[in-house]
């Protein structure tokens, strides 16, 4: 892992509109990620690949950021779930689906950057758009 | 065995960077009769734990820059918490219908860039050629 410090954001010159943009996003994000349990992935992503630059290393970067970002995020939003009593009987839903995610992440980000995502980003569109309308109806 | 077949999967297209935008969460709904919310707190942990083993693998080869993270992490802290306690005290079934939206949303999203990208690589060049060549 290699820190780095960026003072002045690529995409956006002024100093303090950087900072206010940075604050904002991190607040959207949050408040999406709380509220719906998902979701504030997308908005941190696309606010560091806009302060970080757009580079292919740079979006990587930012994906790898966003994920850090969102890991502990989520873990407040957890907390204030777990606080409300929402997952008082989910116990081994959450136990029998540990191995998935390990196993389902590892595999991901080890085929990243290894083939082209359109396809599946279309697929995944799609699917996306679909599922949406069925939560609604 | 679908259902963690598929969760597995979810956890691949996060992993992978192309988002699992909380399918699991659909799933959970669908396929196991989960309350809205839990599914929602589950997805949380889901994520969490396919995050950990995805930065296991990320986490030599990126950079990491602290000062942003900090920054947009406090505002992000704000945001998380009152974004909880409101999912906590609105009606399950509103959550859901904004959870739908987010999820429309979100597939637009992912089209539009996916749509652009194209434009941009095919058309654009071929726009150019034809009216600036020669």
């Amino acid at each position: 892992m290699r820190l780095k410090t960026k003072n002045c954001a690529n995409g956006i010159k002024n100093k303090k509109k950087a900072l206010m943009f940075t604050v904002i996003s991190g607040i959207v994000a949050g408040f999406i990620n709380g509220l719906l349990g998902a979701g504030g992935g997308i908005i941190a992503v696309l606010a560091l690949g806009r302060l970080l630059g757009s580079r292919e290393e740079d979006k990587h970067d930012a994906f790898a950021n966003a994920l850090l970002l969102m890991l502990v995020l989520s873990a407040v939003s957890l907390i204030t779930y777990i606080k409300g009593g929402v997952l008082d009987e989910t116990g081994g839903t959450i136990l029998s689906l540990a191995i998935p995610a390990l196993l389902g992440g590892a595999v991901g980000a080890f085929l990243q950057n290894r083939f082209d995502v359109k396809i599946l980003k279309l697929i995944f569109s799609i699917v996306i758009i679909y599922s949406g309308i069925k939560m609604i109806i | 065995m679908l259902f963690y077949f598929l969760a597995t999967l979810c956890a691949v297209l996060s992993g992978m960077g192309v988002g699992s935008a909380g399918i699991l969460v659909v799933l959970l709904s669908i396929m196991q009769d989960t309350e809205h919310m839990s599914a929602q707190g589950i997805n949380l942990v889901f994520f969490m734990v396919s995050s950990v083993s995805a930065l296991a693998i990320n986490i030599k080869k990126r950079c990491f820059y602290p000062k942003i993270f900090l920054i947009m992490g406090i505002g992000g802290l704000v945001g998380s918490l009152l974004g909880a306690f409101l999912a906590l005290n609105t009606d399950p079934l509103l959550v859901r219908k904004i959870f739908g939206g987010m999820l429309i949303f979100t597939g637009l999203f992912c089209l539009s860039t996916l749509v652009s990208d194209f434009i941009k690589k095919h058309c654009k060049g071929k726009y150019l050629k034809k009216h600036f060549t020669n």
